[in-house]
């Protein structure tokens, strides 16, 4: 049989899940949530997300090694967050670069925010309020 | 109420808005002495992590486990120009940092700099409408100019008004970590906090380590059974089974129903051929408790 290779991992993923929720230790993870044991589909879930966030980190220019990897650091938590959100979730960076493109008046309020004391965008800005 | 009553309520009320609602704790100045990472573009995740780790490695016994490259390459998106809250905190983890959430509030972020925890804040540079979101390391406060000192930008230690700060960071929703080696535990955190931070350590980043960090909560906490219980299970995961069973037999004895210990003791004796003595364990559980664990039921059913 020739299935896609998503697909054959996936219906893997699902036997070894579905063949361990039977009888097995108890972990952490239970104790912090306990309605999660019972419930078989968590655990696919969070395979699909992580999946999802994987092919998302690539189409944003993280090659695909890497995005494997940086998807297998996270927990299921912060996969099914990002798989949600990874397009409008804030992305912490250094802020001048982003602001080449903004319109001058941007450039102009955020220039007064900063002297305000509301902002710090600029680095030659200090505030005159404090 | 009279006109000039109101009149002095409302410059009281615009007074009140201009003076800054944080005030800092009356206490001299504090800098914590955390070495400084020049800013690269787009990289202030990575930078801020860099320098946290640096900070730990002079300060404790920590030896980071990436180096800046790597760090780069497993937080920056290149599209979005920055980095996610969630792959700071998992390469955080995969430097061998436990990562503890700072509450919300700058109490929180001044008992953490009081106890030498540098702290690394999101925080929203512009406004709203123009987010640019950036990363900030916090390394210390200085109460008589109302500032915190922060890695900012291209200068160490700058200092921002308590003011500016509090706007920029409540811009984010006032989110911020404390990332730590593994001996140590945020000084705002609590059984709970803990036990998931280093779970989340443990599951995605190093075992070993979150078994140093479980055993300094229990320090700490010596009382709870959540961490004892943590700390039994990663070491039977570790391969460490007398151990561990020493650990839920511990956990037994303060609380003698608790299903997971007695689930996952009785595998520990069933794989090493104490198979009736599992069993037993089990089925006194089966008889006898008022609402007996599906867990146990089907661990038991497994084992006959």
């Amino acid at each position: 049989m020739n299935l896609p290779k998503p697909l054959t991992s996936a219906v893997l993923a699902i036997t070894l899940m579905a063949h361990s929720s039977w009888a097995q230790m108890a972990t952490t993870q239970d104790l912090l949530e306990p309605e999660r044991m019972s419930d078989p589909k968590a655990a696919i879930v969070a395979y699909i997300d992580r999946t999802e966030v994987s092919a998302k980190l690539e189409a944003m220019g993280v090659d695909t090694a890497t995005a494997k990897e940086r998807v297998a650091a996270l927990t299921d938590e912060e996969a099914s967050y990002m798989a949600a959100k990874i397009d409008t979730l804030p992305a912490g960076g250094d802020a001048l670069g982003s602001l080449i493109g903004a319109a001058v008046f941007i450039f102009i309020v955020l220039l007064i925010t900063d002297l305000l004391g509301w902002t710090k965008v600029f680095n030659f800005t200090r505030p005159i309020v404090r | 109420m009279r006109p000039s009553s109101l009149l002095a309520l409302g410059a009281a009320m615009v007074l009140g808005g201009c003076a800054a609602s944080v005030q800092l704790p009356d206490t001299p100045s504090l800098t914590l002495e955390v070495p400084f990472v020049a800013p690269q573009n787009d990289l202030c995740a990575a930078t801020s992590l860099s320098s946290i780790s640096l900070y730990w490695e002079k300060h404790a016994s920590f030896t980071s486990r990436l180096d800046s490259g790597d760090l780069a390459r497993l937080t920056l998106i290149p599209e979005r120009g920055g980095t996610l809250q969630s792959e700071l905190s998992a390469a955080a983890r995969q430097n061998g940092l436990a990562v503890y959430p700072l509450p919300p509030s700058f109490e929180a972020l001044v008992r953490e700099l009081q106890s030498g925890h540098p702290v690394i804040l999101l925080v929203n540079r512009g406004i709203g409408l123009y987010p640019l979101w950036h990363y900030s390391v916090i390394t210390g406060y200085n109460p008589s100019r109302q500032a915190f000192l922060a890695h900012f930008g291209e200068h160490p230690d700058e200092e921002i008004g308590v003011r500016t700060l509090e706007k920029m960071w409540e811009r984010s929703g006032r989110w911020g970590i404390v990332p730590l080696p593994p001996s140590m535990i945020a000084a705002t955190a609590t059984p709970r906090t803990a036990l998931k931070a280093i779970w989340e350590m443990e599951r995605t980043a190093d075992r070993t380590a979150a078994i140093n960090a479980y055993t300094a909560a229990r320090i700490r906490w010596p009382d709870d059974n959540d961490l004892l219980f943590a700390l039994a299970a990663a070491r039977a995961e570790q391969g460490e089974s007398e151990e561990a069973q020493a650990l839920y037999r511990e956990l037994l004895v303060r609380d003698p129903s608790h299903p997971y210990a007695l689930n996952n003791l009785a595998w520990l004796l069933y794989s090493k051929g104490e198979k009736e003595a599992a069993r037993t364990m089990l089925q006194h559980h089966l008889e006898n408790a008022g609402n007996p664990s599906e867990l146990i039921r089907n661990s038991y059913d497994e084992m006959k």
